[in-house]
């Protein structure tokens, strides 16, 4: 068998599209996303981009099973455009019958006929980004809501029909104690939500916060108390019918995310609009980050695309399992034996024999899964992993 | 080849501090007796290696004939010995003296005596040798030949009132220095009909020729064909061919009595043909060697270990060239559970040890960590046994140790007055016993009221120091202690006892060999912090907490602790992070190929190395 460029070919039929508004009305502090403020003028613009890239987009015979809308906050374009979005995907790629269709939310805004309006165009999923549920928080992450906002804005949107709501939470906050994230999730447990992420903060480079930190105004937050936070969410939602099924994210019975378990299971994806990555045919595509000029590049007929990368074999399987290990159902070699083509039992044995006895992987014959302690240290286990995988598949292809 | 009878030939060397302008001297010397064309001259010939040149710095001996008509109209055989300039080589220095009648001392007309002079001076009337005085650099604007001339006198106590006054770079007073080798040094005085005596004192690798000796003659003669027998081996070789260097070899007929010159015999390694051995003749042997031989003996040890454990082989084979060309390296292999596979190396000392590892990393490309450099130890077991130690892993345990005793050195320092205080506090610190302070040259009571006495105010500070102190950084700290106006020099002062403890390093209870070092127990606890403080910042936290204890015997004498990390874990990721994702954890797995496994710990490799330089 010869393979060519990513060295191997899988067909799966059905494709996620993600589609990214990059518009916000204020940056929060920690945010380092390719989000801009003050553009509300070519928004319109954007969207006709966006509108007019899924309209020559090649793969129009693949039926969609998954649509999430990100940003940015993607209620900050008009309804109208949001809708017009949807109905060009809808236009362009079959859907399946029972495709989730998801829209990123600020919470800041409870408007009922908005989200009537949303639901009639197709959306069925909504997730408020919230965050906390405590107000200095809240101010402390530069969010426009406060905590009143997000309870009123979860309870509009199920009253306007939304059978699929989930929130986003975030821990290890500057300040933030056991007892405030404890009283954040029992606050969220209350709303009723169907799904919850909940997220370590990153101080990530270039963003106030992390200036603020960094400058000691504000305390780091401190690692020890970042795992615990991590177990808390863990146990209080495990405790309350939630289904912890990746390493942030707990859904009710029937609620995971099926868009967001593509991208863990390494499957294939189309990414519209700026900084939007495209996963297709072993090749990794991004666009060009600055709305402004993804928007001239459409308008002027040319490739939006920024980075682009075709993966070896040894490094798409080395990345399926690190996307895959996140998922606590875990991973199953022999799947990725067989959707690779390759062999890996007996090259990971070694590995995978040491991380369990340090506590950290649980083996059940094929099935490798991350323990709770696994949980707090998945990029320790990730990065074996890979290192094992990658050496001996090139070692392997240099035979 | 032109012979000349004993009294028309000399054999001299050139001695001075370091830096006051003995190679170039030499090279003028070399231009005027038409040695070398001037075209033809390259800076310092005499010193062949590259790292010599850099470090302005004379390892290697070469022995160069010359021709020269003197004054008197007579020509005259000239044997230039040159000698290496530092403490380490105090032996080769020796040898290569004990091979001349007299030495050329060159004193810098602006610096005046320093350290080396007076060490190099003791070693020549040690020897017996007349000593010529130069004041070097008289051309200087800062030369104050006077000064320097009082100098040679007082310090030295060497006749210095018809010194030449020269300077290598004008080529100023070359020949005079030439006539008065010729007045002043004796001719040599050997038997040239007795049984044949000659000494080596240095030696190269040939790769055609083998063991090429540098020899000389001092009673009888040398020719091809003859058997010879090298004294303190008792082995026999057939002398193959015979010849002088000028500079480049040339062969020769024979070597008489009073010559200086080389023969090669077909001897395969260095360590066959030892500097400071007697040649004679295996059918007549003399009675007696000629005195002073004693075979090179490493003074400071550590354990050389490639960075990349593949490079093994290269470095083994490295050692084996250099020893081809240096009898005092010594190696054997040696293995630690932290850095691998290496070999532990024994030195002249400190200069010796610096240049055999830059010439492995600079010639060889090899990559290297060092251990802390060790002094040999003589252990006194409570069995009445005595045991020689240089590494830190091979110290007994403490209840079967009565007694250690460590080498000593004499020191000499010259210091501007200013720096007095500082250079005390020094040989303080370092356990020095201060011997003797003497005046040097007193500033004029007009320069002192300039100001400008402030460095011309010398003193010559002596101390007894152990010389694992000196090991220490103690050159640096003395250079930057007084910014670099101090000159040091040292030799051995045979051994004495010391209250000395092993002190280990360990992680999570476990020895890391690397890390064990002898220290003296005022100062255990000391470096003791030092270590575990720098460990501390450099080990990561890993997924346990890590201990890190320093111990003498069992007992903890400071800790530290890394607190375990909790949390290793990417909040989230979506389609646009994964190859980022993927690239961080790329960098977090060949993050690991560049560990240090040390029991269950991980640490950096160069987090590693950057404590072994404080060790």
């Amino acid at each position: 068998m010869r393979f060519h460029g990513c060295g191997y070919l899988v067909i799966m039929t059905e494709l996620s599209v993600y589609v990214h508004i990059p518009y916000c009305a204020k940056r929060c502090t920690y945010c380092d996303f390719a989000t801009f403020t003050h553009r509300e003028h070519e928004e319109e613009a954007y969207v006709a981009a966006v509108c007019q890239q899924i309209d020559e987009c090649p793969y129009s015979t693949r039926p969609v099973r998954s649509v999430y809308i990100g940003g940015g906050t993607p209620t900050h374009v008009t309804p109208a455009g949001l809708c017009s979005i949807l109905n060009r995907l809808r236009d362009r790629f079959p859907f399946t019958p029972d495709a989730e269709i998801s829209l990123e939310a600020n919470p800041a805004s409870a408007d009922g006929p908005r989200f009537e309006q949303l639901l009639a165009a197709g959306y069925n999923r909504i997730s408020f980004g919230v965050q906390s549920f405590n107000d200095d928080s809240l101010r402390l992450l530069g969010r426009l809501h406060s905590s009143n906002d997000a309870i009123d804005a979860i309870r509009t949107a199920r009253a306007a029909g939304f059978t699929n709501i989930s929130l986003d939470m975030m821990f290890a906050l500057p300040r933030q104690t056991i007892r405030a994230w404890t009283a954040d999730l029992d606050t969220a447990l209350d709303t009723g939500v169907d799904h919850i992420s909940a997220y370590s903060l990153i101080l990530e480079a270039g963003t106030p916060l992390t200036a603020r930190v960094r400058r000691g105004l504000l305390p780091e937050p401190d690692d020890a108390a970042a795992a615990e936070m991590m177990m808390q969410a863990h146990r209080i939602l495990s405790g309350h019918g939630f289904d912890h099924y990746e390493i942030a994210n707990y859904a009710k019975p029937g609620f995971r995310c099926r868009h967001n378990i593509v991208y863990w299971t390494n499957g294939e994806y189309l990414g519209f609009g700026s900084a939007a990555a495209s996963y297709v045919n072993g090749c990794r595509a991004t666009a060009v980050r600055d709305s402004s000029e993804f928007i001239r590049r459409v308008q002027l007929g040319q490739s939006v695309i920024a980075a682009e990368e075709r993966l070896p074999r040894a490094e798409a399987v080395a990345e399926t399992i690190m996307l895959g290990i996140r998922l606590l159902d875990g991973v199953d070699i022999e799947h990725i034996e067989e959707r690779y083509a390759v062999r890996l039992t007996d090259v990971l044995a070694p590995v995978t024999t040491r991380l369990q006895q340090r506590g950290l992987l649980r083996v059940s014959g094929p099935q490798i899964q991350l323990t709770e302690q696994g949980m707090l240290l998945a990029d320790t286990v990730a990065a074996e992993l890979m290192a094992c995988v990658e050496i001996s598949l090139r070692a392997d292809s240099n035979r | 080849m032109d012979t000349y009878t004993q009294d028309h030939i000399r054999n001299f060397c050139i001695i001075a501090h370091v830096d006051h302008g003995k190679s170039t001297l030499a090279d003028r010397i070399l231009e005027l007796t038409g040695a070398i064309a001037e075209r033809d001259m390259q800076d310092q010939l005499l010193d062949t290696m590259d790292i010599e040149r850099e470090r302005g710095i004379t390892i290697k001996m070469t022995a160069v004939r010359l021709r020269y008509t003197a004054l008197d109209g007579q020509e005259y055989e000239l044997n230039l010995i040159d000698t290496p300039g530092h403490v380490d080589f105090t032996y080769e220095v020796s040898r290569s003296l004990a091979a001349c009648e007299g030495a050329v001392l060159v004193v810098d007309a602006a610096q005046g005596v320093e350290a080396q002079t007076v060490s190099n001076v003791n070693l020549a009337f040690n020897n017996g040798l007349t000593i010529v005085p130069v004041i070097n650099k008289v051309d200087l604007a800062a030369a104050e030949p006077e000064r320097v001339r009082e100098d040679i006198e007082n310090i030295l106590a060497v006749e210095a009132h018809d010194a030449v006054l020269a300077s290598g770079k004008a080529g100023l007073g070359t020949r005079e220095i030439l006539e008065q080798v010729i007045e002043r040094i004796p001719a040599p005085s050997g038997d040239p009909s007795a049984s044949l005596r000659a000494l080596i004192f240095d030696s190269h690798f040939d790769t055609y020729l083998g063991v090429v000796c540098y020899i000389r003659v001092v009673d009888g003669s040398i020719r091809p064909g003859q058997r010879v027998r090298l004294m303190a081996t008792g082995r026999d070789y057939e002398v193959n061919t015979v010849g002088v260097f000028r500079p480049r070899m040339e062969q020769a007929d024979l070597l008489r009595a009073g010559e200086v010159g080389f023969f090669t015999a077909g001897i395969k390694t260095i360590g066959d043909a030892n500097v400071g051995d007697t040649l004679t003749s295996a059918q007549s042997p003399a009675q007696e060697p000629l005195a002073g031989y004693r075979k090179a003996k490493p003074m400071v040890f550590c354990g050389l270990y490639p960075i990349d454990n593949r490079d093994y082989p290269d470095l083994r084979e490295a050692l084996e060239k250099l020893q081809l060309n240096d009898a005092a390296l010594s190696f054997e292999p040696e293995t630690s559970a932290a850095l691998g596979f290496g070999y532990r190396c024994g030195f002249l000392g400190l200069l010796h040890m610096e240049i055999i590892q830059e010439r492995l990393e600079r010639e060889f490309g090899l990559r290297l960590i060092a251990t802390s450099p060790s002094v040999v130890f003589h252990i006194h077991l409570t069995d009445g046994r005595t045991v020689e130690v240089d590494n830190p892993a091979a110290f007994p345990e403490p209840v079967r140790i009565a007694s250690i005793e460590e080498p000593y050195v004499d020191a000499t320092v010259f210091v501007p007055s200013t720096f007095v205080g500082t250079i005390m506090e020094l040989g303080q610190e370092r356990r020095g016993e201060f011997v003797g302070l003497e005046h040097i040259t007193h500033a004029s009571p007009t320069e002192a009221a300039a100001g400008a006495g402030m460095y011309r105010d010398r003193v010559m500070l002596r101390y007894r120091l152990p010389l694992a102190e000196i090991l220490l950084d103690f050159y640096d700290q003395l250079k930057s202690r007084t910014r670099g106006y101090a000159s040091f020099d040292y030799e051995p002062a045979g051994y004495r006892e010391g209250k000395l403890v092993k002190l280990d390093v360990l992680l999570n209870g476990e020895t890391v060999d690397a890390l064990s070092l002898i220290t003296h127990r005022d100062k255990a606890y000391g470096r003791a912090r030092a270590l575990v403080e720098k460990m501390k910042e450099v080990v990561p936290r890993q997924q346990y907490e890590v201990r890190i204890q320093a111990a003498i015997g069992g007992k903890i004498i400071a800790a530290e602790s890394v607190r375990a990390f909790r949390k290793n874990v990417t909040a989230k990721c979506y389609g646009g992070d994964i190859t980022r994702k993927r690239k961080l954890l790329e960098k977090q797995k060949e993050g690991k190929k560049r560990m240090k496994q040390i029991g269950s710990v991980e640490i950096p490799q160069e987090a590693f190395l950057s404590v072994l330089r404080i060790g």
